[in-house]
C-alpha cells in the first residue's frame, strides 16, 4: 500500500469516527430503565408537578411523556411570550414544543396588576397520542418521530406475532395502539420490564399506563387479550436530536 | 294576546323544559348494545392460564375482575374449549356536560351462566369518559368455557347478558343504567387459534 492509499484509509477512518461521535453527542441519551422506574413509581400515584387529564380525555400520553422525560429526554418549553390566558390549564396545540409546566401570565396597567393567571400549559405533543388526519398540530407520535424516534407497527393476533412483537420491545419504549379499522392511534403505554422465559424460549414483558391506572402488568397473560384481536401496536423507540 | 296563543306558548315552554330536563339531567346519555364479538384466539387461552395463577395467589384487580364460575382450575387443556366475548356498547352523550368515570360491568348472566368463568369491566383496559355531544364505544369482556356449547348456545348466552353502565357528571352526579343484550343482533363467532 503506498503512502497516498494509506492516507486515504486513515482519513476515512477518522471521518467515520468523527461522524459517529457527533451523532452520539448530538442525540440525547435515553435511559429506558429510568423511564420505567418513573412509571412504576407514578402509575398509581400521580405526580402533582403535572396536570391530571384523567377526567379530560385521558392521561395516558401525559404519563408516557413524564416517563420519557424521566428517561433523559429534555423538555422543549413554549416561550413565555407565546402564552395567552386561554392556554393556561389547557392544551397548547403545536408542532414545535414538547412540554408541560406551570406558567403565569400577568397584565399590568401603570405598574398595577390588573389580571393574573397561573396554571399548567401542556403541549399537544406532550399529552395527545397522535394527530388525527384533520389536525394541523402534532401529538406525541408525530413530534417524537420528527425528532428522530423510530416507530414500527405490529399486528399481534397470533402467538407467533406476539413473540416477535415482545422481542422487539425494550424497557422504556412507548407503545401506541390503534384499531385495525381506524388509522388514528388512541392510547399510549410504556414498557416497564422485559425478561426471557428459558422454559418456553420466549420473551415476556410488562406494561404500565394511566387511564385506567395500571401498574406494571404482564402483557402476554393479561393485556394482550384485553386490548383485543384487531389492535395494532406501534413501538416508539425514543431519541431526540 | 289571545288565549289560544297563550296556551300554545305555555305548552311549548313546558315541552322545551321537559326535553331539556330529560336529555340534560334525567338521561343525559343514551346507551345501546353495539356488538358482541365471540372469539377464540391465541390470547384467550394464554389469558385464562395466566388468570388461573393470579386467582390462586389472589393477585388480580378485584375492582375490575369478577368471578362467575371459576375455582382456579381449568375445565380443559384444549385452547379451543375457551372463548373471549367482547361486548361493546355505543354510548352517546347528548348533554352539554362532560360525563366521566364511564364504566360497564356484567350485571346478570342468563342461560349458560355456569360457563362464564370470569369477566372484566370496561375500565379494566381503558377508562375515561365521554365528552359533551360526542359518542364513544366501551367494551367489557367475558372469558367463557365453551367445551359443551354449540353456536346456538353461545348466542343464547350473549342474549342473556345484562350490563350495568355507570357514569358521572359534575351536574348530574353518578348515574346507573341497565342494558340488555337480548336485542343485540350483531353477534359474531370466530376461531383463529393457531395452536403454536
Amino acid at each position: 500500500m503506498n503512502v497516498s492509499k494509506k492516507f486515504k484509509v486513515f482519513a476515512s477512518m477518522v471521518l467515520v469516527g468523527v461522524l459517529v461521535t457527533v451523532n452520539a453527542v448530538g442525540a440525547q441519551a435515553y435511559d429506558g430503565k429510568k423511564a420505567a422506574d418513573y412509571a412504576k413509581k407514578h402509575a398509581e400515584n400521580y405526580n402533582s408537578n403535572y396536570p391530571d387529564f384523567d377526567k379530560d380525555g385521558g392521561d395516558c400520553t401525559n404519563f408516557a411523556s413524564q416517563c420519557v422525560f424521566a428517561g433523559g429526554i429534555a423538555k422543549d418549553p413554549v416561550p413565555t411570550k407565546n402564552i395567552k390566558y386561554s392556554h393556561i390549564n389547557d392544551i397548547y396545540k403545536t408542532k414545535d414544543y414538547w412540554n408541560s409546566a406551570k406558567y403565569t401570565r400577568t397584565t399590568t396597567l401603570f405598574g398595577w396588576t390588573v389580571r393574573s393567571k397561573t396554571g399548567f400549559v401542556t403541549t399537544s405533543t406532550w399529552s395527545v397520542v397522535s394527530k388525527n388526519d384533520s389536525d394541523s398540530w402534532w401529538g406525541f407520535y408525530n413530534y417524537m418521530k420528527n425528532e428522530g424516534a423510530s416507530a414500527k407497527e405490529y399486528s399481534v393476533d397470533t402467538v407467533a406475532k406476539l413473540n416477535t412483537f415482545i422481542a422487539a420491545c425494550d424497557v422504556g419504549d412507548v407503545l401506541q395502539i390503534r384499531s385495525g379499522t381506524n388509522v388514528n392511534k388512541w392510547h399510549s403505554v410504556i414498557v416497564t420490564d422485559k425478561s426471557y422465559d428459558y422454559t418456553n424460549k420466549r420473551y415476556d414483558m410488562k406494561i404500565a399506563y394511566h387511564t385506567s391506572n395500571t401498574p406494571p402488568t404482564d402483557f402476554r397473560s393479561s393485556r394482550w387479550r384485553a386490548f383485543g384481536t384487531d389492535s395494532l401496536w406501534t413501538i416508539i423507540k425514543v431519541s431526540k436530536i | 294576546m289571545s288565549n289560544k296563543i297563550k296556551i300554545i306558548t305555555v305548552v311549548t315552554v313546558i315541552a322545551v323544559f321537559c326535553i331539556l330536563g330529560y336529555t340534560q339531567i334525567y338521561r343525559p346519555v343514551s346507551i345501546q348494545p353495539k356488538k358482541a364479538e365471540c372469539i377464540t384466539w391465541d390470547a384467550t387461552y394464554e389469558s385464562i392460564k395466566g388468570f388461573a395463577e393470579a386467582y390462586k395467589s389472589g393477585e388480580y384487580n378485584k375492582n375490575t375482575t369478577f368471578i362467575h364460575a371459576f375455582d382456579g382450575k381449568l375445565p380443559s387443556d384444549n385452547p379451543n374449549d375457551y372463548m373471549t366475548v367482547y361486548c361493546t356498547l355505543e354510548v352517546k352523550n347528548r348533554s352539554i356536560f362532560h360525563m366521566s368515570n364511564l364504566e360497564a360491568i356484567v350485571l346478570e348472566l342468563g342461560n349458560h351462566a355456569g360457563n362464564v368463568l370470569y369477566s372484566t369491566s370496561s375500565s379494566d383496559t381503558v377508562g375515561g369518559g365521554v365528552f359533551r355531544f360526542s359518542e364513544k364505544d366501551i367494551t367489557f369482556i367475558l372469558d367463557v368455557y365453551i367445551g359443551n356449547m354449540d353456536e346456538t348456545a353461545i348466542k343464547e348466552m350473549v342474549k342473556g347478558i345484562k350490563a350495568k353502565v355507570m357514569y358521572e357528571g359534575d351536574f348530574t352526579g353518578v348515574k346507573e343504567e341497565t342494558i340488555e343484550f337480548s336485542n343485540c343482533n350483531n353477534i359474531t363467532i370466530e376461531n383463529t387459534v393457531t395452536n403454536e
